[in-house]
């Protein structure tokens, strides 16, 4: 599991994850992922590259972004595949973090 | 096709499983989508069973079987844990908003959407979960 950062217009931060968002996967990227919530207010998480999403996942992204609504910033989630995001859906994130699939909405819906 | 695997109870032994799932799946040129079923409602079920530890004098071994029969492919977990059955546990309440969203506790939700039938039973002092999946 690997994430990669990208600062882009108007302060927003698009995370990419790449890879596995199982057990091993979301452990591999838990500090740096929790550190970017509690440090940033516009964070686009770009679910493009990941392959696989299990609940250790779901719970990795409920909780960076439970911080960073916590401190008045806003977070999305970009372009999962089709399974993605049907287990985003099962597990009712879809009510809680918006998903998008087009950059543009994204970045805008997390403009401050 | 029938297979067997034991686990020790430990969250990386998943990974062990996952490979092993994965190499049966490949020699048996099972359907991408199936293989990603099978693959998170493994994980979900070897997670709660780790996580709810084991009777005191138990064996401490997870045993997982695959087994493929008429398109259907059935997954068996079995442990000497306590009691526990995931198929009557509550659907877990959909949040409105992030402040009260519960970070966990959708394992067995996602097991109940992506495998097509979940069955547990109790035989002594074993729990025995089995999940099945049309190939389709």
């Amino acid at each position: 599991m690997e994430i990669a950062t990208e600062e882009i217009e108007n302060g927003v931060t698009r995370v990419v994850l790449d890879g596995r968002l199982d057990i091993a996967g979301a452990q591999t990227i838990d500090m740096r992922f929790n550190t970017l919530a509690g440090s940033r207010r516009s964070l686009v998480v770009d679910l493009s590259k990941v392959s696989f999403l299990a609940s250790m996942g779901i719970r990795l992204l409920v909780i960076g972004a439970k911080t960073v609504a916590a401190k008045g910033g806003k977070i999305v989630l970009l372009g999962p595949n089709e399974v993605i995001e049907s287990v985003l859906k099962t597990a009712g994130i879809d009510s809680v973090i918006p998903i998008h699939h087009d950059r543009a909405n994204a970045v805008a819906a997390v403009t401050l | 096709m029938s297979q067997r695997l034991a686990l020790r109870r430990d969250l990386s032994e998943i990974e062990r499983a996952t490979i092993w799932m994965e190499t049966i799946a490949v020699q048996s040129a099972w359907p991408k989508t199936l293989i990603f079923r099978l693959r998170l409602c493994l994980e979900e079920a070897i997670s709660n069973v780790i996580r709810h530890g084991r009777a005191e004098g138990a064996a401490s071994e997870i045993h997982v079987a695959l087994e493929e029969k008429d398109q259907r492919l059935t997954a068996s977990i079995e442990d000497e844990g306590p009691a526990f059955d995931p198929t009557q546990h509550p659907v877990p309440e959909r949040a409105s908003s992030i402040e009260g969203a519960r970070p966990g506790g959708f394992g067995i939700h996602l097991m109940r959407r992506f495998a097509t039938q979940l069955a547990y039973q109790r035989i002594g002092p074993r729990n025995r979960l089995v999940l099945m999946f049309d190939r389709t």
